[in-house]
């Protein structure tokens, strides 16, 4: 009998060999490594307002990673022009970035972008401004989620994922939908005379891309769709404040978010499209050379403000722990010495 | 025991058979007994002993029959004596010597069990003990055998004509199964004439009078050389046997020897069942599939792919045809094994090169896999158990001699050894499938053969809930062959088929189903006419009709973000005459002509989009559609496939041969994938998407080494393709009704030249491989969004410039051999990013260079195996063998792809995907009975 068992786990062990013998490890790998003069165009209208941003920049090196610089392109002639309508030339504010307070984005009306530079030109696709959709319900859920760490492991952690309920008009049709969201945590010093709290608001979405086409939703309600995840640290013991914003785009930008989320989420599989380059709405109109990425949106955006507890988390901490420490200095002590914190106190808190 | 290649022809003339003699007390070898006998009287032995004379053949027989004695003679020693009929004396040996006294003749006991009889003086120097344990020792070779001994004589003696042809012709069988054997040539030495068996095994020669040696082949069979008298027409049905190893005569040759100096085809590969299943395989489940990628100018983007690229071209530019039935997947469990049971193939016919007019629909290759006909003599079986899957297949005559069965299956076991791997992702997952095969065939005398085949596969691929996919394959054959005359035969083949598969996944907010599939009707009638001896013409229409279902796809639950979607079903139809003749200008120069027009019609009903003039075919570019209702033609296409090619033969052992085809594609696989899935779809021709046509050249140069000892071959290839499609950058292909939006249309070639030098014969056998080649494609868009790489020639994602496949068995002993593959190929390319930008909340986006600029790292690869207890003994009631492999000995971890990962913190990295990145070791057990 024993003799029978081992053999069934030898075969067993073969067969786990064979068909579990696929594998992932990072490789070195010689890659053309170079931008070509590639620019990109990061150009916003937001609904209502009368501020329109434009800004161009030279991509970056892909072996440079996040210390890559994308060079800021300057001398630029940029103009939105309403369709049918009055356009705008934007003023160069500081190098590669171009505004106006001139603009009006309004529901319905259509928009094009236009821009000269180092003798190209380019010019989006016509894009009409969509209408607003504000948050009706935002709660979270706390969980754990699987998470691919630096060695490209697996590792579990416990995280608030925040949702958003939401009536969608039309059933969702032809609304599509991209979310935002920035944070800020206190920061008690150490116990001290002073006993100072410092307010650090920080980026948290960073490569988390939430898109939603309303035509997929059943009767266009967006019911508890989750579009934030926040690992439950100590920034959460206190008080944490959210600021989410609920961001109506165009189906070409909802196009291009959506390669781009498709590009995170690349994991090699035999049956993965092949990447390729990501193109948004703006392009080349003198040549037929591919040398620009640029988004031209139009948006229109619903903010709203959400906090949780460290009581809500079930995770609390004394003053000074539980943070990486900074670079230099000790915020134990000086809590201004944290990356853009201050004394002032939110509204939220 | 003994084997008796049955000369069942000749009638009653001097025929003579072979008798093969196994030692089963010696089992570490095998004796080869030669001699021939011959007896035709078949009356009874003591019918005729009242003092009646019979011939001393007749005698010898009647004394065989009696005592249950093996004996062998050639009846050329036999003096034409009449002799009175034997006594019914008890001790057999004093009775056979009673009736050779005063003969001349003499015998000799042969391992208790058979006599060899021969003259006295041959028996005293020749015929010796010694002699046979010389046989054993020497092995001197079947074919020489034979070639002194087997002699055959057709027509009546005194009849015979000095002026004037004869004709000669018989069926060509299997000696054990009694199977015809379509294809085994005759040729007829030193006078440049031959025959090939047709569709029912049979062949006809036209001979003067005179003595020939015939040289008869047929893959996977023991080649045979007898001697011919002609004395006039006859008929002489002849044998072929599937015969045990000899040491030095193991022959692996894909082909009858010579016949790739001799053929006027360029470019064609074939393989036995036999040879497949010597090489190491994947956890041991010899694979047809696997063994075509070790052959040169045949590759695949990399393992776990399915399907080949051949030549430089796409996966669904292959024919691939089991029994003639066209096959749109090929792979089980992803790509990992092909749907080809091995025990139930016949043959594997690959044409990358010249293609005969009678194939067509397809641009770079056809590959067609005959299986098997049961058993008209007696039941047998085989299987296998290996650690992924199991399979049987059984054969027996249903009307002995005249009909037969084969049924033959292959089922997975990995799904029962999941459950008990107790890691939850491993008992969620699946890799099961399992196929079955069944063909009955009936003989019409000796004229007609009908044969009936079906085929069923299903598979189910699934990795824990992330994703599950379903794809089965079922279809029906029927083929029905006449022979009107020697010189004209019929045929007529019927096959309905359909593919159908499924992707659902499960565990997402997307949650969904999605079903595809595609089904067709083939019906072909066929004629095949010899002209004298250097006409062979094949003449026959083809018709096919497709219909296929691009895909629907539903959500799952109602908190899925899926929006169900369902494709209206597309129709196509095409009807192809075609008109084929091979013929011999002169003994040196051969030609093979053939002419193939095909018509295509894309059907409705069905609604095509109408897209403004001057932008680009994009969704919204869309500004109107037409209507066809059911029946109606939508759009049609015509085309001649011109096939042409030419072999120069220098002698019998070398050749320079050269060919050109045209062909055409009306359907195609749209994959924008690294590796075609079962879910890709298939679509038709229609009014945007063009027909593929490609011109294929080829160029050869064959040379034989050492009796076909050795093979070598330089061919160098050459191939254009227009309206080759390729996908927009991130092309969406699933469920998309307007797939035009999604598709450019370019131009490819593909170029290259292949060396291979093969040893076929002896204990140690293999090849050699070597291809250079290129393939890559190029779009002539006038506007960006149709320009792939600003419309510059770019390589295709397979292209695989330099490859290398060194192949080798050892036979160690009778029993036992080695296998080994070596295969090196350059790393493919792909599309890597050059740059980087961010947008928004979007950091360190990769921005991606040109298209497949990159080249992963190459692969290489060495697999052993080592068979033992492979018994050769025909008669053996069990035979059984153990193959142990190791696939991937020294463990390289293959890239399949790279891909690229990056962090908003972290810097890019480079990702390599290796699908069997680990030493893969397996266990097969293999018997039949």
């Amino acid at each position: 009998m024993q003799s029978v068992y081992m053999r069934i786990i030898a075969i067993i062990s073969l067969m786990a060999l064979g068909l579990l013998g696929a594998c992932i490890d990072i490789i070195e790998l010689e890659t053309e490594n170079k931008a070509d003069g590639l620019i990109i165009v990061d150009a916003n209208l937001e609904l209502s307002s009368r501020s329109a941003t434009v800004q161009i920049r030279q991509a970056a090196d892909f072996a440079a990673g996040p210390d890559g610089v994308e060079l800021p392109v300057g001398g630029a002639t940029v103009r939105i022009q309403e369709v049918g309508g009055n356009g705008l030339n934007l003023v160069e504010s500081e190098t590669g970035i171009y505004k106006t307070e001139e603009a009006i984005g309004e529901v319905g009306k259509s928009y094009q972008l236009f821009i000269e530079v180092n003798g190209e030109s380019y010019e989006s696709k016509i894009e009409s401004m969509p209408e607003r959709i504000p948050f009706d319900l935002i709660d979270h859920v706390q969980r754990e989620e699987s998470f691919n760490n630096s060695q490209g492991n697996i590792e579990t952690q416990e995280v608030v994922a925040i949702r958003s309920t939401t009536d969608l008009p039309n059933n969702g049709e032809g609304i599509f939908l991209r979310y935002r969201a920035s944070g800020v945590y206190q920061f008690n010093e150490r116990v001290s005379l002073n006993d100072k709290i410092c307010y650090v608001p920080e980026r948290i979405d960073n490569n988390q891309l939430t898109i939603i086409n309303g035509s997929s939703l059943n009767n266009g309600v967006l019911n508890q769709q989750e579009f934030l995840l926040k690992r439950v640290d100590s920034r959460l013991a206190k008080r944490y404040c959210f600021t989410l914003v609920q961001i109506s785009i165009t189906q070409n930008e909802y196009n291009f978010w959506t390669a781009i989320e498709d590009e995170f989420d690349r994991t090699g599989d035999i049956f993965e499209t092949p990447p390729a380059k990501i193109n948004g709405n703006i392009l080349n109109t003198v040549s037929t050379k591919n040398d620009v990425i640029g988004l031209f949106s139009l948006t229109a955006s619903d903010s709203a403000k959400y906090v949780i507890t460290g009581s809500q988390v079930g995770f609390s901490r004394g003053p000074c722990e539980g943070f990486p420490p900074p670079a230099q200095g000790s915020p134990c002590f000086n809590c201004l010495q944290i990356q853009n914190s201050s004394y002032q106190e939110p509204d939220c808190f | 025991m003994s084997l008796i290649a049955k000369n069942t022809g000749g009638m009653n003339k001097l025929s003579r058979s072979i008798k093969i003699a196994y030692n089963k007390d010696h089992f570490m070898r095998i004796t080869t007994v030669f001699w021939l006998c011959l007896f035709y009287c078949f009356s009874s032995l003591f019918a005729q002993s009242n003092g009646e004379r019979v011939s001393l053949a007749e005698g010898l027989k009647q004394l065989e029959q009696k005592f249950t004695v093996s004996l062998y003679f050639d009846t050329e020693f036999l003096p034409k004596i009449s002799i009175p009929m034997p006594d019914a004396s008890d001790d057999f040996e004093s009775s056979l010597k009673e009736l050779l006294k005063g003969t001349g003749l003499a015998y000799i006991n042969y391992r208790g069990y058979a006599y060899i009889i021969a003259t006295e003086d041959q028996i005293e120097r020749k015929y010796t003990q010694q002699y046979f344990s010389e046989r054993d020792s020497i092995k001197e070779s079947i074919a020489r055998f034979k070639e002194e001994v087997e002699a055959f004589s057709v027509g009546t003696p005194g009849e015979t004509e000095t002026v004037g042809a004869y004709a000669i012709e018989g069926f060509i069988t299997d000696d054990a199964s009694d199977e015809f054997l379509v294809g085994a040539s005759i040729s007829v030495e030193g006078t440049g004439k031959g025959a090939i068996s047709n569709e029912i095994g049979k062949y006809k020669l036209t001979l003067s009078s005179g003595e020939y040696v015939l040289l008869m082949k047929s893959l996977g069979y023991v080649d045979r050389r007898i001697k011919l008298t002609v004395l006039g027409n006859g008929n002489l049905d002849l044998t072929l046997s599937k015969e045990a190893i000899q040491l030095d005569e193991i022959v692996i040759s894909s082909e009858a020897q010579n016949s790739n100096v001799s053929s006027t085809d360029v470019g064609r590969e074939v393989l036995s069942v036999k040879e497949i299943k010597r090489l190491p395989a994947f956890m041991g489940e010899a694979d047809v599939i696997k063994t075509l990628l070790l052959l040169p100018g045949v590759s695949s983007v990399g393992e776990g792919a399915g399907g080949l690229n051949v030549r430089g071209g796409n996966v669904d530019q292959n024919l691939v045809m089991q029994d003639g039935m066209y096959l749109f997947n090929t792979s089980h469990v992803l790509g990992l094994f092909s749907l080809f049971n091995p025990d139930v193939v016949n043959k594997v016919d690959l044409y990358k090169g010249s293609m005969p007019a009678r194939y067509g629909g397809r641009l770079s290759s056809i590959l067609d896999v005959e299986l098997k006909e049961g058993n008209y003599q007696k039941f047998t079986g085989k299987g296998g158990l290996g650690l992924v899957s199991s399979r049987l297949t059984l054969e027996t005559p249903i009307q002995k001699g005249k009909s037969s069965i084969i049924v033959g299956s292959r089922f997975s076991i990995s799904d029962y050894l999941f459950d008990v791997i107790e890691i939850a992702e491993v008992q969620e997952s699946s890799a099961f499938f399992y196929d079955v095969n069944a063909k009955f065939t009936q003989r019409f005398g000796d004229k007609g053969k009908l044969s009936l085949s079906g085929y069923y596969s299903q598979d189910r691929f699934k990795f824990d809930q992330e994703f599950d996919f379903r794809w089965k394959t079922q279809g029906i054959n029927a083929n029905f062959n006449y022979l009107f005359s020697n010189t004209f035969s019929f045929n007529l083949e019927a096959v309905y088929s359909f593919y159908e598969s499924s992707w659902t996944e499960e565990n997402s907010n997307r949650a969904f189903l999605l079903e595809n599939g595609i089904n067709y009707l083939k019906v072909r009638p066929e004629i095949t006419l010899s002209i004298g001896d250097r006409h062979n013409f094949n003449a026959g229409i083809e018709f096919n009709d497709y219909e296929v279902d691009p895909g629907s796809i539903n959500p799952l639950d109602a908190s899925s973000t899926t929006i169900a979607k369902e494709v209206p079903n597309e129709f196509g139809r095409d009807i192809a005459f075609y008109l084929n003749d091979e013929f011999a200008l002169t003994d040196q120069l051969s030609l093979n002509l053939g002419l193939r027009y095909v018509y295509y019609q894309s059907l409705g009903p069905g609604e095509v989009s109408i897209y403004a003039e001057g932008v680009p075919r994009l969704p919204d570019a869309e500004i109107g559609t037409n209507t066809f209702a059911a029946g109606d033609v939508i759009t049609d296409y015509s085309g001649l496939e011109p096939r042409a090619s030419l072999r120069f033969s220098f002698d019998e052992s070398a050749s320079i041969k050269m060919s050109y085809n045209r062909t055409q594609q009306f359907i195609n696989q749209l994959s924008n994938t690294t590796a075609v899935s079962p879910v890709d779809i298939w679509q038709l021709s229609n009014t945007y998407i063009e027909p593929l046509r490609a011109h294929n050249y080829s160029v050869g140069f064959f040379k034989n080494f050492i009796s076909n000892t050795w093979e070598s071959s330089l061919e160098v290839f050459y191939r254009d393709i227009d309206n080759l499609i390729e996908y927009r950058d991130l092309a969406n292909l699933l469920v998309n009704d307007q797939l035009e939006t999604e598709i450019l249309s370019g131009i490819g070639r593909s170029y290259g030249a292949e060396f291979s030098l093969r040893k076929n014969k002896g204990r140690l056998t293999g090849w050699l491989g070597y291809t250079y080649s290129r393939t890559e494609r190029k779009t002539d868009g006038s506007f960006i969004e149709e320009s792939i790489n600003n419309n510059e020639w770019f390589l295709s994602n397979y292209d695989r410039p330099h490859d290398i496949s060194f192949v080798l068995t050892f036979q160690a002993n009778k029993k036992n051999h080695f296998g080994l593959n070596f295969v090196y190929s350059s790393g493919r390319p792909i599309t890597a990013p050059a740059a980087s930008f961010s947008v928004g909340n979007a950091l360190n986006v990769p921005i991606y260079s040109e298209r497949n600029s990159i080249r992963i790292p190459a692969y290489h690869r060495l697999d052993l195996s080592y068979t033992v207890g492979q018994s050769h003994k025909k008669q053996q009631l069990w035979r059984s063998s153990w193959t142990f492999g190791v696939f991937n000995v020294y463990g390289r971890r293959n890239p399949f792809t790279v891909f690229f990962t990056q962090d908003a913190a972290a810097p890019p990295q480079a990702n390599r995907l290796s699908v069997l990145g680990s030493i893969i070791p397996s266990i097969t057990y293999n018997f039949s009975f």
